[in-house]
């Protein structure tokens, strides 16, 4: 497969690769069982009554309530969570299942404290930042780029 | 998700125990297995471009949460397995799904709080979630504390010893 031919290729698997993220999110709303932070912002009162999962930054926590942001395509929401049995900080993230009350409310029947703070996030950004580094310096110990080819080939080293 | 270090390392230790079997498989090629774990988190890359911003300029909706799942692992280590010579495709294509696999697979050991992972076998199976075991949540310490004391055993006894 010669250089034009292998581009070619590329760009097609890129395009698919792209053609996927767009069926992802225009059949999102019928694959999810549940309804979206997308479809709660469009309409919520059409699914109260409904049970939910919401992911949610804690704004505040006190006496088993507590206030969630949920983001969405093009903003966020606040939501009050009842029954909100863990802990967690200002700025943590939480999973809630749970079913939907008026008034942009939740029963929740589970809460999952994904983040306890903000900090956790960027403990996972730092440490991938770590693992990536490590990877791109033992990757490149085995393989090297042709600069001819501009191809990836195994180093005679390596 | 893990965190990548821990995807990372589990692609580490699963390659480096089957090379103890499989005598082509050689820490270069161990080395690309592990680079198949970073699939699923190309993902993350909308922390930086915001999915709203390629709706806005192509007109369509967008996500890159297929990115984390079985076809976007399929097709992205296609795009990768091209960057690589000839020769090496086939080997390339298998260890960069088989990592990117690993990775899913370990994701849909992670807490949900209904009890079901996410669709990772989109597009396959695109609206199955798959039960979870509710081992971990992704912020937990202890994963990447035993992963990386398993990853540092295993790697010194592939050190010691000459396997295959």
């Amino acid at each position: 497969m010669n250089r034009v031919v292998r581009l070619v290729v590329i760009v097609a698997l890129v395009a698919a690769l792209f053609g996927l993220g767009v069926y992802a999110d225009a059949t999102e709303q019928d694959r999810w069982p549940y309804p979206t932070a997308e479809t709660l912002d469009e309409n919520y009162g059409q699914y109260v009554g409904q049970e939910t999962l919401l992911f949610g930054a804690v704004e505040e926590s006190r006496g088993g309530t507590a206030v969630i942001e949920v983001e969405h395509d093009s903003g966020t929401f606040l939501m009050e969570v009842q029954n909100f049995d863990a802990t967690v900080q200002s700025g943590g993230t939480v999973q809630v299942f749970g079913t939907l009350g008026a008034d942009y409310t939740i029963d929740a029947n589970r809460v999952v404290v994904v983040n306890p703070s903000a900090l956790s996030t960027w403990y996972k950004y730092v440490i991938s930042a770590v693992a990536a580094s490590l990877f791109l310096l033992v990757f490149f110990r085995y393989w090297q780029v042709n600069l001819d080819t501009l191809q990836l080939e195994a180093r005679d080293d390596g | 998700m893990a965190d990548l270090l821990s995807h990372v390392l589990i692609a580490f230790v699963l390659f480096t125990l089957v090379s103890w079997r499989v005598g082509w498989l050689t820490r270069r090629w161990v080395v690309v297995g592990m680079g198949g774990a970073f699939i699923p988190d190309l993902s993350k890359v909308e922390i930086l471009v915001d999915p709203a911003i390629v709706e806005g300029v192509l007109g369509v909706p967008f996500t890159f949460d297929h990115l984390s799942s079985l076809g976007g692992v399929l097709l992205a280590a296609g795009i990768v397995t091209l960057l690589f010579e000839r020769d090496s495709w086939p080997r390339v294509y298998a260890l960069l799904v088989a990592g990117g696999s690993a990775h899913l697979f370990v994701d849909g050991l992670r807490v949900w709080a209904d009890g079901r992972a996410s669709q990772w076998l989109f597009p396959v199976m695109p609206t199955w979630r798959p039960p979870t075991p509710n081992l971990y949540v992704t912020s937990d310490p202890t994963v990447p504390f035993v992963v990386i004391s398993v990853s540092v055993a295993v790697f010194l006894v592939d050190r010691h010893y000459e396997f295959g």
